[in-house]
């Protein structure tokens, strides 16, 4: 018995293996450095000195860095309620009985599957200001005058998060999907019996009964929301105009691209455990019951 | 009145799903058709060119080696793709199969490089790509990429459904435990591996932002990576076919894919890992 229990846990250190060695080289070294750059110099090869808080001070001075986080908090405020609503409506209407359902699911899911280059340079032609098909279905409709949708500074992040919206909403239509049918129709059966508009029906049982998938959505599409990195690369010419779509990852990926990686450690590592604290306190604060 | 209500409702969820259909097909196939337009028709709202011409694709493969970016995006997405489905069930059998002190732990470790970003890691892996030589190779684009929390998390997931006396008969039948995995396991887990070969090679297929940090050469780059400096670097010479060409080159092969296994691969994702 002794041995058999040795033997399980032997077989079981030896099929994690290949998951420990790729953590230790390419995540936990990779940790470790970042951390260490925060507070010695950069010296690919030689010695690193000592150089304290010198980078940490210097990102608190560093005006760019605020817009890049007012900027990515902007998209991030605009694309998640915008994605998760959109996503909702959308998986709702999908899950009553209708027919083609298997036809809208695989419309909705193909921008998801497309490379974000891809996407990105069609939409940077949709929404040209002069001969854009967006300016021009609205001009059509509404006698709209055209709309510079990239080239105005107010309205840059809101055409990056409607592109983003469009992009990633059929990923959060196929979760709330499942999260749906998950929910038995016997409970909306009885809840008919009972008398009970399908708006109330939307609100007192989709919605609770939903709860721990919806947390999950919201997580996700917000850690989708914050590495915002090839729009404001592709679509406003390196996060123009000026800096008003200048995001944080593609500010950190320019420091690195400066080989300023010092500073790069520093800012991506600020970066992430903000964002590790908001995905927290969502889960905290919209999760009912603990999921996982 | 509750039929008529209930009429109405029904009418309504059409027109916003076909609204939603449309609104996501539509810029492809305006994309799809603007390749082939000629030059005055290329911003026309009506996706039917008058007469359909390749100069747009001829003038795109004078610019960029769009073949071998081709070529190099299928052997490293197919790589890593191969490599997740394989190294992810393996881990994901010994998290879900055995019990050995350290093995939450462990999965613990596998929930945490799923949310860590990546952008995080990037100058520490850039620098060791530099120092083991292998920048301008498939290394530095496939190895990385070989193992990932998501496929681990997702088999595990998985094979944690499977029930414990069919291990229990194929052991008495004589199997051991890799014939277990690859004889019973994988058979009944064609949707896990699906899944995670799919989003393995979506993944990388579309990457960006690693490529552009560890391939130069103009011969080594990935597919999305040469349109993304084909586009910023102006290359295209503000020529919207040309530019569209080469973004349709790469929605082709994986719009053929998807159409193929669309079907086990959504619901892969909606029923296997994400419950």
């Amino acid at each position: 018995m002794k041995k058999s229990r040795k033997d399980e846990a032997l077989k079981g250190y030896l099929f994690a293996a290949p998951f420990l060695l790729y953590f230790a080289l390419f995540t936990a070294w990779p940790l470790y450095y970042c951390i260490k750059l925060v507070f010695f110099q950069f010296n690919l090869g030689g010695e690193m000195p000592f150089v304290g808080l010198k980078y940490v001070a210097r990102m608190c001075g560093d005006e760019v860095f605020f817009h890049a986080w007012r900027n990515t908090l902007a998209f991030v405020l605009i694309n998640v309620p915008l994605q998760v609503g959109i996503a909702l409506l959308l998986a709702v209407a999908l899950n009553s009985r209708i027919a083609g359902k298997a036809f809208f699911r695989a419309a909705y899911f193909f921008p998801v599957i497309i490379s974000g280059a891809v996407t990105t340079i069609l939409w940077l032609y949709l929404l040209n200001k002069d001969s854009g098909i967006i300016n021009q279905i609205l001009g059509r409709l509404f006698g709209m005058a055209p709309i510079g949708w990239l080239t105005s500074e107010s309205l840059a992040i809101f055409s990056l998060a409607v592109h983003a919206t469009w992009k990633n909403v059929g990923f959060t239509v196929i979760i709330l999907l499942a999260g749906l049918q998950s929910i038995p129709r016997s409970v909306y059966e009885a809840a008919e019996l009972d008398g009970v508009t399908p708006w109330e029906s939307f609100w007192r049982i989709t919605l609770p009964l939903l709860n721990p998938t919806f947390v999950m959505v919201v997580m996700l599409s917000t850690m989708g929301a914050f590495s915002l990195f090839v729009e404001p690369l592709v679509m406003t010419n390196f996060g123009g105009p000026g800096d008003a779509s200048m995001s944080l990852f593609l500010y950190i990926y320019k420091k690195f691209s400066f080989w300023d990686m010092n500073y790069a450690s520093v800012l991506g590592l600020t970066t992430a455990l903000v964002i590790l604290a908001v995905v927290v306190l969502q889960k905290k604060f919209l999760e009912k019951e603990p999921y996982f | 009145m509750a039929e008529r209500s209930g009429m109405a409702l029904r009418a309504l969820c059409y027109v916003l799903l076909t609204m939603g259909a449309l609104s996501f097909l539509y810029p492809f196939i305006w994309m799809l058709s603007a390749t082939v337009k000629p030059v005055n028709e290329i911003f026309s709202f009506n996706p039917v060119p008058s007469h359909v011409t390749f100069q747009w694709y001829h003038l795109m493969l004078k610019k960029i080696p769009a073949f071998r970016g081709l070529f190099n995006s299928l052997i490293v997405s197919s790589a890593i793709a191969a490599s997740q489905v394989l190294l992810g069930s393996l881990v994901g059998f010994g998290l879900a199969r055995y019990r050995f002190a350290g093995r939450d732990f462990i999965f613990g470790i596998v929930i945490f490089t799923m949310v860590i970003p990546a952008q995080l890691t990037l100058i520490p892996l850039y620098l060791l790509v530099t120092k083991l030589g292998w920048l301008d190779s498939y290394f530095a684009l496939i190895i990385p990429g070989m193992v990932g929390g998501f496929s681990i998390f997702l088999f595990r997931q998985f094979f944690l459904t499977i029930p414990q006396d069919l291990i229990e008969a194929a052991r008495l039948d004589g199997l051991s435990d890799l014939g277990i995995l690859f004889r019973i396991f994988y058979p009944l887990s064609r949707p896990a591996i699906i899944t995670v070969g799919m989003l393995s090679f979506m993944g990388s297929w579309n990457d960006v932002l690693w490529p552009i940090v560890v391939i130069r050469k103009w011969e080594m780059m990935t597919l999305p990576q040469l349109i993304t400096l084909f586009q910023i670097g102006g290359l295209a010479g503000g020529q919207v076919a040309v530019q569209l060409a080469s973004t349709t080159v790469m929605v082709v092969p994986v719009l053929l894919a998807y159409l193929f296994f669309q079907r086990y691969f959504i619901e892969g994702i909606a029923t296997s890992g994400l419950k």
